[in-house]
């Protein structure tokens, strides 16, 4: 041991001469808080997430996909909402690491953080999808997010295709009985024959509101429906990005004028 | 600033407390760290005793600085060696560039404490002993090494070293585990009796 033997004065002659004072407590504190802050909006968002997940995940849509001539990887990324699945593991590790950086963060192991977080997560985000949360930011982001139908919700592109046999989009107008006035994705409308088609027990055809069909494009932007289809489970603000949409739930005939 | 007589009856928190009242008091702190914080440098990384003096003057001056971090319901000495942990580790590289000789400074004591935590023989030739015992820490690997300091050289319990290292005390008894069983494979692998 050569530690000088003046170490002691000559360190706090240091602390003199430079004026050293200790950091003060709020500014700890406050480090301290915003980082619980930053974890406790992460879990938040991160349960909204998987509140989207779950709304989009509330019907069976294998069978449907099958139907539509969907290939099996192709179908299961159509299905599981990939992107919504990746935010939500960045929200969770993004919690985990923040939590990481509490005070006594690092007492407690991976499992358990983890554990706890997506335990969290799926908990609180089960009360926001009961509550209709998943629903509303949907809504929200398919009126407005840039390339919503592309990203956050491939399954719209997947039904716009009319010339591969499947056809989604808003119910404008009924103009016969077994005819409905359908605007699409692209802003097309078409008119969607339903005679003699089957008809899902799920499916619902309202005035100013989603459909999906499956049967054949023909000329002049007719549709002849083979499958009525429940509407894709996701999305319905998307359509509404469209100007001129009717109301939902218009009666029969009436007809919708902008 | 407190008289020197009554200051070893104080706790360190208590230290803390008169220190941000009076910047003095600091050097009841320093006096009683200073040794054991120094040689915990020498025994975590092969610096120089001066560079390890420069380092210490560092580690005081941060402890000082975020006197008002330090969290009542951790023990002062975990929270002081962190800071000299974190202080080394960010300083490793610049300083391992000028290391001479064996990884860790180790004492006579030392040697002893190593000796019996780990059930090796006792030989009458201390300094051939030490010798051996250093070309197998200075094999081991960094975090094996630094636990196995905690541990059996600054006696530190598996809850104090989880709040040194930041690890839960789980990976902490693994750690210690781990080392040990490495200190023993490096004996065999290195042909070296004890």
């Amino acid at each position: 041991m050569t530690l000088d033997k003046n170490f002691g004065q000559e360190l706090l002659n240091k602390i003199d001469n430079q004026h050293l004072q200790p950091k003060p407590r709020w500014q700890f504190l406050l480090k301290n808080y915003i980082v619980w802050l930053l974890g406790a909006l992460s879990l938040v968002l991160g349960s909204v997430t998987m509140a989207l997940v779950l709304y989009m995940l509330r019907y069976d849509e294998l069978d449907v996909y099958r139907r539509a001539g969907g290939q099996i990887w192709n179908e299961a990324l159509l299905i599981v909402p990939l992107f919504w699945l990746v935010c939500l593991i960045l929200f969770i590790l993004f919690v985990f690491y923040d939590f990481k950086l509490t005070k006594k963060g690092y007492r407690y192991s991976l499992v358990a953080v983890l554990s706890i977080i997506i335990l969290t997560s799926v908990i609180l985000g089960g009360a926001f999808h009961l509550l209709g949360v998943g629903k509303i930011v949907d809504d929200a982001l398919g009126r407005r997010a840039p390339f919503y139908d592309r990203i956050m919700n491939p399954g719209i592109n997947f039904w716009s295709q009319p010339t591969a046999g499947r056809l989604v989009g808003v119910i404008t107008q009924q103009t016969n009985a077994d005819e409905y006035l359908l605007l699409d994705g692209s802003g097309i409308r078409w008119a969607v024959l339903t005679a003699g088609a089957k008809r899902d027990r799920r499916a619902q055809i309202i005035i100013g509101l989603p459909a999906r069909f499956l049967g054949e494009a023909q000329d002049d932007h007719y549709f002849r429906a083979e499958e009525i289809l429940p509407a894709i489970p996701s999305g319905s603000g998307f359509f509404l990005r469209f100007n001129n949409l009717p109301p939902p739930g218009l009666e029969r005939d009436q007809e919708f004028s902008p | 600033m407190v008289p020197n007589s009554s200051t070893d009856q104080l706790s360190d928190e208590e230290i803390v407390e008169l220190t941000l009242q009076n910047k003095d008091n600091f050097l009841f702190i320093i006096n009683r760290y200073k040794v054991k914080l120094y040689n915990f440098i020498r025994r975590i990384t092969k610096v120089s005793s001066e560079d390890a003096e420069d380092l210490l003057q560092e580690i005081f001056l941060k402890i000082y600085l975020n006197l008002n971090d330090f969290d009542r319901s951790l023990k002062f000495s975990s929270w002081a060696y962190a800071i000299a942990r974190h202080q080394v580790i960010s300083r490793h590289r610049k300083l391992q560039a000028r290391a001479e000789g064996h990884a860790i400074a180790l004492e006579d004591e030392g040697v002893n404490k190593i000796i019996s935590n780990l059930d090796l023989q006792k030989d009458l030739d201390l300094a051939l002993q030490k010798e051996k015992i250093l070309k197998i820490l200075d094999g081991l690997g960094e975090k094996y090494r630094e636990v196995l300091v905690l541990k059996f050289l600054e006696e530190k319990s598996y809850q104090e070293i989880s709040d040194i290292i930041k690890k839960p005390i789980g990976t902490v008894g693994s750690m210690i585990n781990r080392a040990k069983a490495e200190f023993k494979k490096e004996l065999a692998e290195q042909k070296i009796k004890l």
